[in-house]
């Protein structure tokens, strides 16, 4: 029935996009989060049990920035084989013992960290601890396998290549951080790809996984006994140190700087970044607020009004920070027809140098509070999103209190701070990026 | 007037598929009623947050546009955010977000569906806002000129600038000719160009009315509290008495020159791909057993890294670097059973072909091995389970459901109907959908010429 609800279908609107993997977190409406320890372990918890579920998310310091220069593509790599055999369970014997369990194990790479998502029903959690437990200490990465996914891996640096809007980030990426480590691909090139050996993803594996640069989040059923012995059990083995190298930190590249790259079709699709706030900036949440105001809240900010409703010159556009460990950036996206692209650049400026320039109006502001603040509860109401929630918060290194303090920081944001905020902003220095018919300018 | 009310507990739980299945206590209870204007209303409690998902589900898509105007449902769709006679354009939005919540609509063949989701205790003003545009929307020229743009942008950023995305246009154009669903949802260019304000109000007049609709509320809320909002808002909203009227659906499912690949070769193409389009018969509950099997069959064949597919092409002959099948038949009219593939570097799109005719064949001569059915049943069912989870996937499994006209119980029956299959009746579905002759073949390659 599930996989009969895929008909095509059109929506209304896109919500944005975020270069980085870190969600953009932002209250009250969260649930009671307990820390948990296990020696020199921590996890963050929302223990459940309304529904029969678990939903564990693990993250390890260490993404996709961390692969040596001439090994791009490696922690992608590893984390493709997370799953595909551990212990004596070879490939297809760990996946089946998944399917029969209904256990549904999973990892991803971004640029920071390494992040696995476990899935479970209540009933099934011993063999699915058990699994989760081989995975992360014993996994296998056979040669089979491995060669498995370096094809399928080299079919996403493929795909990637024929999707304008990953086409002109990866570009914007390099434009933004140079020879810089974020400035790579995380799937890596075809070449540094077909380099790249077992006993690479070996030492990888033996340098990352440990415990002092592990995240846990935890939510369902399950209490603070299980947990512990579940982080004793499944964790406890791992190294107590990493062994990875140290991100230098780096500021994004200063523009004016444009690059075009020519693709044929009716469309523009175009990306623009300059420096941003990081996340312990004492200005963060003013910056938070006012990019919600100019470009991050979808269909209430002003660059919908103006881009989109007022003149129809584009589906979808968005702007807002997205923040890394060791740099922040500001960026944007829009995409428009070959003859109006410039247009909705312009228009983005200008509503850039607006926001600087006239101060918001106090209801303005009061209507960005209660939208900011209103809509944290709906990243609450589900398992699988509380997990996110409690993740993406120990990733942005901010304490357990947050969830309770967010809301208030917000509402502490001023029309002089938002402004203050904005002036950050250059919308004649930008870094920008266009693919498809018309070379942007920024005259 | 409330004509009937009822609720329900339901066997979600149960994953005990080789045994006797016996309802969970801790189901989800779904709720049921309708008004004396014809609106359906179903309510899914779910008090783990004080949020809720407000849903309005109209049984009109693009399945039932008039010919030569394709794009109005979801071009109308777009229009219902522009203002009404109470709410300025722009505003709709910008008043659910002030109120901290956010909303969406969405357009397929069979539906067009609204929906905010917010704090609980704003259920009343959303009802009241969707209310108001369901009969009292304005729809100006100078605002459907701006609009028809931000669709166009719309069509070039998800069809026209992605090869892979006119390949399946083509592919169905092709499969479901001589029914509504040759024609793509978001609509042709050249017809969406020529949309208009008449056009719109046409529609509007239409399908637009409580008959027509159905109410969905998943979230911290109760059916007596749904009810009594319901009626206070959607209450006196007058009835059209005109249900959509029937569509030509294909009892013939042999497609014009099936031997013949539709092959799209475009320069901005980096990695080939192939996809098989199957057509299914109409869904009808009494033939559900066989769409059950369907969705059996699609899980052995192409569901994941331990389906037959994956095993035999991916990793024992190495010549395909991703695979996977799926059945879709929750559809008014004709569903599709899906088989996608990406190739291995230097496979040519012909052998890869003949290598997964190959796998159906095996099992359309015998019958899948228990461990197979049991794994695939099991991934079923507890997918279902999972999606439990959230209140906005409650509230579009039921929504959807309700818009092909099946009711809360057919929806959570599915879970024995997947129980029941057996053995011999995935055999069958193999024998009886995977018919070449009912297909339409893609071929996606790098090319020349955009």
């Amino acid at each position: 029935m599930l996989r009969r609800f895929r008909s095509p279908y059109f929506i209304h609107g896109l919500i944005g996009f975020c270069l980085c993997m870190m969600m953009s977190v932002g209250a009250q409406a969260a649930p009671p989060v307990q820390s948990v320890k296990w020696r020199d372990m921590e996890a963050w918890l929302v223990s459940d049990n309304s529904l029969p579920l678990i939903t564990m998310k693990m993250a390890w310091r260490g993404g996709t920035a961390s692969d040596p220069s001439d090994k791009s593509g490696l922690t992608m790599l590893m984390s493709r084989l997370m799953n595909e055999g551990a212990g004596d369970l070879p490939s297809r014997a760990f996946q089946q013992a998944m399917a029969d369990n209904a256990i549904s194990l999973s990892f991803s790479a971004s640029r920071d960290e390494m992040t696995g998502t476990l899935r479970c029903l209540s009933r099934y959690r011993a063999m699915c601890f058990k699994l989760l437990r081989l995975a992360v200490t014993a996994p296998r990465f056979d040669a089979e396998a491995v060669t498995r996914m370096k094809r399928e891996q080299a079919t996403a640096i493929l795909r990637s290549q024929q999707n304008p809007r990953s086409i002109a980030n990866q570009e914007l990426m390099r434009l933004a951080f140079g020879t810089h480590a974020y400035g790579r691909i995380g799937n890596g090139t075809q070449d540094s790809l077909a380099a790249l050996e077992t006993s690479d993803i070996r030492a990888h594996y033996q340098a990352m996984l440990a415990r002092d640069n592990l995240h846990l989040a935890v939510v369902g059923d399950i209490g603070r006994a299980e947990l512990r012995r579940v982080m004793r059990d499944v964790f406890a083995p791992l190294p107590a140190h990493h062994n990875m190298p140290q991100i230098p930190a780096i500021e994004v590249q200063q523009g004016p700087q444009t690059r075009h790259i020519e693709r044929a079709g009716p469309q523009t699709s175009i990306v623009f970044a300059q420096a941003g706030l990081g996340h312990h900036h004492p200005m963060f949440f003013a910056d938070f607020v006012m990019n919600s105001i100019l470009g991050g809240s979808g269909f209430s900010s002003r660059l919908t009004a103006q881009v989109r409703e007022a003149r129809g010159l584009a589906y979808g556009v968005y702007s807002g920070t997205s923040n890394f460990q060791k740099a922040a950036m500001w960026n944007g996206s829009v995409a428009s027809d070959n003859a109006t692209a410039q247009e909705a650049v312009n228009v983005i400026r200008a509503e850039m140098r607006r926001i600087a320039q006239e101060p918001v109006s106090a209801e303005r502001l009061a209507a960005a509070k209660t939208y900011l603040t209103g809509n944290y509860a709906l990243r609450f109401d589900s398992g699988a999103k509380i997990a996110g929630q409690l993740l993406g918060v120990q990733l942005n290194g901010w304490p357990i209190s947050y969830f309770k303090t967010r809301n208030d920081k917000i509402n502490a944001v001023s029309q002089a701070d938002v402004q203050r905020a904005a002036k950050l902003l250059t919308p004649d220095r930008l870094l920008l990026v266009s693919v498809g018919g018309t070379a942007i300018t920024l005259d | 007037m409330i004509s009937s009310a009822k609720s329900f507990y339901a066997a979600l739980i149960c994953v005990c598929l080789l045994t006797a299945c016996t309802p969970a206590p801790d189901g989800p209870k779904v709720g049921t009623a309708r008004l004396a204007n014809g609106l359906e209303i179903i309510v899914i409690p779910d008090f783990r947050a004080d949020v809720m998902t407000h849903m309005l589900w109209y049984r009109v898509g693009s399945a039932d546009e008039p010919k030569g105007k394709s794009g109005i449902a979801h071009f109308f769709e777009h229009l219902m955010f522009r203002g009404t006679e109470n709410i300025p354009p722009g505003e709709f939005s910008k008043t659910v977000a002030r109120l901290g919540g956010q909303d969406n609509a969405f357009t397929s063949y069979d539906y067009t569906a609204y929906f905010q989701r917010i704090a609980k205790d704003k259920l009343a003003q959303m009802m009241a806002m969707e209310a108001e545009r369901m009969q009292k929307l304005i729809i100006k020229d100078d605002i459907v000129a701006i609009e028809r743009d931000v669709i166009l942008e719309e069509r070039s950023m998800r069809v026209d600038g992605r090869p892979a995305s006119l390949l399946s246009e083509k592919m169905r154009h092709r499969l479901h000719k001589g029914t509504a669903y040759e024609v793509p949802v978001i609509g042709w260019r050249a017809e969406i160009e020529k949309l208009n304000a008449a056009d719109a109000t046409a529609f509007y007049r239409r399908y637009y009315a409580p008959d027509n609709a159905v109410l969905v509320v998943a979230g911290a809320v109760t059916l007596d509290e749904v009810l009594a909002l319901a009626q206070t808002h959607y209450g006196a909203l007058q009835a059209s008495g005109r249900p959509r009227a029937p569509r030509q659906v294909a009892t013939d499912l042999t497609v014009a020159q099936y031997e013949q690949a539709e092959v799209l070769a475009d320069a901005r193409v980096r990695q080939p791909s192939w996809q098989r389009l199957y057509r299914l018969p109409q869904y009808q509950p009494a033939n559900k057993r066989q769409f059950a099997a369907a969705d059996v069959l699609a899980e052995i064949l192409g569901g994941g890294l331990t389906a037959r597919l994956y095993q035999e092409l991916v990793v024992t002959q190495k010549l395909a670097v991703n695979i996977g099948a799926y059945s879709d038949s929750s559809r008014l009219d004709n569903g599709e059973f899906m088989i996608y593939a990406v190739p291995a570097p230097q496979v040519d799109l012909a052998r890869l072909a003949a290598a997964i005719d190959d796998e159906i064949a095996k099992l359309q001569n015998a019958i899948p091995d228990a461990d197979a059915l049991r794994r695939a049943k099991r991934q079923l069912v507890s997918e279902l389970v999972f999606a439990r989870d959230s209140q906005q996937s409650m509230a579009n499994i039921f929504g959807s459901a309700a818009m092909i006209g099946l009711s809360p119980e057919d929806v959570l029956a599915w879970v024995d109907e997947i129980d029941a299959v057996r053995a011999e009746d995935v055999q069958r579905a193999a024998q009886n959908f995977l018919v070449p002759a009912h297909a339409v073949t893609g071929h996606l390659k790098m090319g020349d010429t955009p």
